[in-house]
Parts: structure tokens; C-alpha cells; sequence
């Protein structure tokens, strides 16, 4: 921002090998998984384009900051944290703000903050969620009240897991709650950042601004716009997923390899509801 | 005008034959006016030319929101005008043809392909094709917007070419532009009302 121009784009794309599509098990791998890989390639993305870039930078992922799906193997969930975490003590290293951005935050963080506040040790150590005392007010509905304004913030909280100290390190995340809405109309989303960013008032404000700006784009629905285009650009339409499909059926047949054919399930399926439209 | 400015501006969408229309980039529409001569080069040697009847640029509901706000960074301006695959549409009016080295002012035997890329010509292209005024006649078939705006914006460029690649000719006489009003009272002397809207609006050519 600030220098007036478009801004550029790059578009990567990695089309998984039948190794890395299928588990030891000879199923496919599940929706949970593509998402971890990519979660993970990109934040691989952003650490390697702010290798040797001008500051400020600041990075904005669509979600929560830290990678939390989780892996049946937990020597394999353990390496992939500890990849997380070096990507981001890389980028911290040089002072790349990482932003995580979620919308609707119906998570409900701070009720749960206030239901163990009062308790001591020993009714902490037998602290059972379900029956937490504050229940089903989300975090966005306690603050509506309170920041009024649009663009003000609320006093920065640390997301803390309560089996964290049981676990490798893993990245600490810090947020607070934004009023990107209008005058009347607040509508709260949450900014997560490192820890780290937290002890640089400077950076808390510049990241406050930029995002908070970066929402007022769109008129009505305020949103990051930066988050939208690259929606835009990263969604794979209907015509891309038939080039692909054509381009490897094409192939099948240059290999002299069966396609197989449709059911006769499908095929019923489809013709439901369609018409001729011979007169 | 530039000698530069054979440069291609788009490619085509769709054809008949008497028009096409050509879709482009945002950086590439810096180039193309209303009414300027542009040319499809076909894949058997041939050219069709035309001229640009209109430019459409579509929008979006991003585009909408976007326009709705106030004052932006015009980075955010930028990139909707510059990286977003927004259609910008050419329209063109076909109007002859060049095969085998030879122009023809008539309508050419087939539309040029989809795909096909659209060129600007420049000033001694300009000169070469229009130095026949016959081929007018085409522009009077619009139907569909202000003919007489298509005119003066053609006839202002294809004037300033003729004045710059043979100022002697031009000044001492007007030859060309005077040339190209006859053949257009000529082709409208049944229609009153048309010719006296399109010499009202050519008056502004006479007094620059």
C-alpha cells in the first residue's frame, strides 16, 4: 500500500502425487487434510516472499492464525507444528506482521475467561466445559456493546490452550476484537497476530489501521478486500475443473487406459428433472 | 498522431459479417477511440477492417460496492481497472478488406475467427484505406446509437492523418475531408433529416 500502483499477484499451484493422495490404507485422503496442506503451503508462501523484502510487511490469512486440524499421527501433527511455529519465528525474526482474520467469531473465549476467573486450583482441576456457567453468548455479542465506534478495538487477550503446556511449543497467538461495522451498526470480527507483536505498540496500531482500512473497501459489507481477491483469484470455477478433467481423460486415452463409465445410479440421477426440449 | 500505435489491442470474441466484437485488457484500451480504423490480420493473408463503433466495459458486484464508497487508495482502484478479469468489449463496424495486396471497401467473404487478434492501424494504414471515401456508406447502416458521433470521431482522426501525411495536398484544397463530406451528402440526399443532423455535427470538424 501507498505506492499508488496495482498490486501484483502470483498464483501457486501443486497438483498432489497419487503417494501423497492416498493414505497406507489405499483410501483417498479426506477434506481435513488437503485443507492442512495447504493451510501449511501458505504460510511456506508468505515466509518465502518476505525473505529479503522492504518493511513493513503485513500478512492476512483468512482464519485462525495457528494450524489446529488434527493428524491421526501425533508424531506427524508434532512435525507439522513445528514447522508452523519456524515459519512464523522466521517471519517474526523479520518483523512480518502475520494476521489471522475471522469474520464471524462465534467462538466464546471470553465467557469462558470470566467462568474460571473466580475459581481456585482445585475447582479448576476439575473445570468441566459443559458445564461452564456463561454458555452460548459468543465473544462478538459481549462486545457489541462496548466498542461502538467503528474502527475501535478492544484490549488485546492471548488464546491460550489448555493443553498447550502438554505439547511442543507451538505458536502463541494474541487478539483482539475490531468494530468494522458502521455508526449504529457494529460488527465485530477478530484480528489474531503473534505474541510478539504485542510488545511493539507501534506494530499493534499499524496492524489495527491496515486491516481496519482494508475492510472499509467494500461498501455495505465491510470485509477485507485484500481476503476477497484472493478468493477470487484461488477458487477453481466449473470451466478450470473440466480443462483439468478433460486434460487427464485425454491423456487416459493416449496411455490406452480404460475411463471406465458412468453408473447406471448416476446416470439415473442425472436425467431427473431435465426436459427435452424437442417441440 | 503516433507511428507507434500498430500494436495489438485485443482479441476476438465474436463475428458476423458485417461485425465483430473484441475483448480486451484494461491497459490495453489506453490505444483504441471511437471511431479509429482497426484491423484483423485472418490466417490466410487476408485483413478485415473496421471501425470502432463502441467500447462497453462491464461490471461486477465487487465493482458496484467498490463505487459505492467514497474516497479509496487508488491501489484499490488500480487493481480492480488493471488485474481484475473484467470484460472490456470492442465493438467494430466491418468496413473492407485487404486481400492479395489489394483494398476492397466491401464487406469481406467471411467474418475473422474468434481469437483472432485486433490491431490498431496507424496513421499511413489510416490514410491508405480511407483515401477512397466509399466506404462511408457502411457507417450510415448504424442503427443502434448516434451515427452522426461515429462520423465526426472517424472523420476527425482519418482529417488529422490526411493533414499530417500530405499537408500540402490537404491544406491547399481540403481535398480529402471535403472529398469524403460530398460522398456523405451524396449517399443521404433521400434522407433530409439525417444529413442535416450529420452536417450539424460535422460542423465542429470546420471550425478547429
Amino acid at each position: 500500500m501507498g505506492s499508488g500502483k496495482e498490486p501484483s499477484f502470483e498464483i501457486q499451484s501443486n497438483l498432489l502425487d497419487y503417494d501423497q493422495l492416498v493414505t497406507e490404507d489405499g483410501f483417498l485422503i479426506g477434506e481435513q487434510q488437503v485443507s492442512l496442506l495447504r493451510d501449511l503451503s501458505e504460510r511456506q508462501a508468505l515466509a518465502e516472499f518476505s525473505r529479503g523484502k522492504d518493511k513493513p510487511i503485513l500478512t492476512m490469512t483468512d482464519g485462525l492464525l495457528d494450524i489446529y486440524q488434527r493428524l491421526e499421527s501425533p508424531e506427524e501433527q508434532q512435525k507439522l507444528q513445528q514447522e508452523v511455529l519456524s515459519l512464523h519465528r522466521e517471519m517474526e525474526a523479520q518483523e512480518v506482521i502475520t494476521v489471522g482474520y475471522i469474520d464471524k467469531p462465534g467462538s466464546e473465549l471470553i465467557g469462558r475467561l470470566f467462568d474460571i476467573l473466580g475459581k481456585s486450583d482445585e475447582e479448576l482441576a476439575r473445570y468441566n466445559d459443559k458445564q461452564r456457567s456463561i454458555r452460548g453468548v459468543s465473544d462478538a455479542r459481549l462486545f457489541k456493546n462496548l466498542l461502538r465506534q467503528p474502527g475501535e478495538r478492544s484490549a488485546i487477550f492471548e488464546a491460550f490452550n489448555k493443553s498447550r503446556d502438554k505439547q511442543a511449543p507451538r505458536l502463541i497467538v494474541h487478539f483482539f476484537f475490531l468494530n468494522i461495522g458502521v455508526e449504529g451498526a457494529p460488527y465485530l470480527a477478530r484480528v489474531e497476530f503473534p505474541a510478539l507483536v504485542s510488545a511493539r505498540p507501534e506494530l499493534v496500531d499499524l496492524l489495527h489501521a491496515v486491516v481496519y482500512a482494508d475492510t472499509q473497501v467494500l461498501a455495505g459489507h465491510p470485509y477485507p478486500y485484500l481476503l476477497l481477491r484472493a478468493h477470487e483469484l484461488a477458487i477453481i470455477n466449473f470451466a478450470e475443473y473440466t480443462d483439468v478433467e478433460a486434460m487427464l481423460m485425454q491423456k487416459f486415452e493416449e496411455e490406452g487406459l480404460t475411463m471406465g463409465q458412468i453408473s447406471h445410479k448416476q446416470y439415473g440421477k442425472d436425467q431427473v428433472g431435465r426436459r427435452s426440449h424437442a417441440k | 498522431m503516433q507511428n507507434d500505435l500498430k500494436i495489438p489491442i485485443g482479441k476476438l470474441l465474436r463475428a458476423d459479417a458485417s461485425s465483430f466484437v473484441a475483448g480486451c485488457r484494461v491497459h490495453e484500451l489506453e490505444a483504441p477511440a471511437l471511431g479509429a480504423l482497426v484491423k484483423v490480420k485472418l490466417r490466410d493473408g487476408a485483413e478485415t477492417y473496421g471501425l470502432i463503433s463502441n467500447i462497453t466495459i462491464q461490471d461486477d458486484g465487487l465493482v458496484r460496492q467498490i463505487a459505492s464508497r467514497g474516497t479509496l487508495s487508488p491501489e484499490y482502484e488500480a487493481d480492480n481497472r488493471y488485474n481484475r478479469n473484467l470484460p472490456v468489449e470492442i465493438f467494430v463496424l466491418t468496413v473492407g478488406y485487404r486481400q492479395a495486396g489489394k483494398l476492397f471497401q466491401r464487406l469481406p467473404p467471411r467474418p475473422p475467427f474468434s481469437l483472432d487478434a485486433l490491431w490498431l492501424c496507424d496513421e499511413h494504414e489510416l490514410c491508405d484505406f480511407t483515401e477512397n471515401p466509399t466506404y462511408l456508406r457502411h457507417i450510415l447502416r448504424v442503427q443502434d446509437q448516434l451515427l452522426e458521433e461515429l462520423l465526426v470521431s472517424h472523420l476527425a482522426q482519418a482529417k488529422a492523418a490526411h493533414e499530417v501525411m500530405d499537408p500540402q495536398r490537404t491544406n491547399a484544397e481540403g481535398e480529402w475531408y471535403g472529398k469524403a463530406c460530398k460522398a456523405l451528402i451524396a449517399y443521404l440526399r433521400d434522407d433530409y433529416e439525417l444529413m442535416a443532423r450529420v452536417l450539424n455535427a460535422l460542423g465542429e470538424l470546420e471550425t478547429k
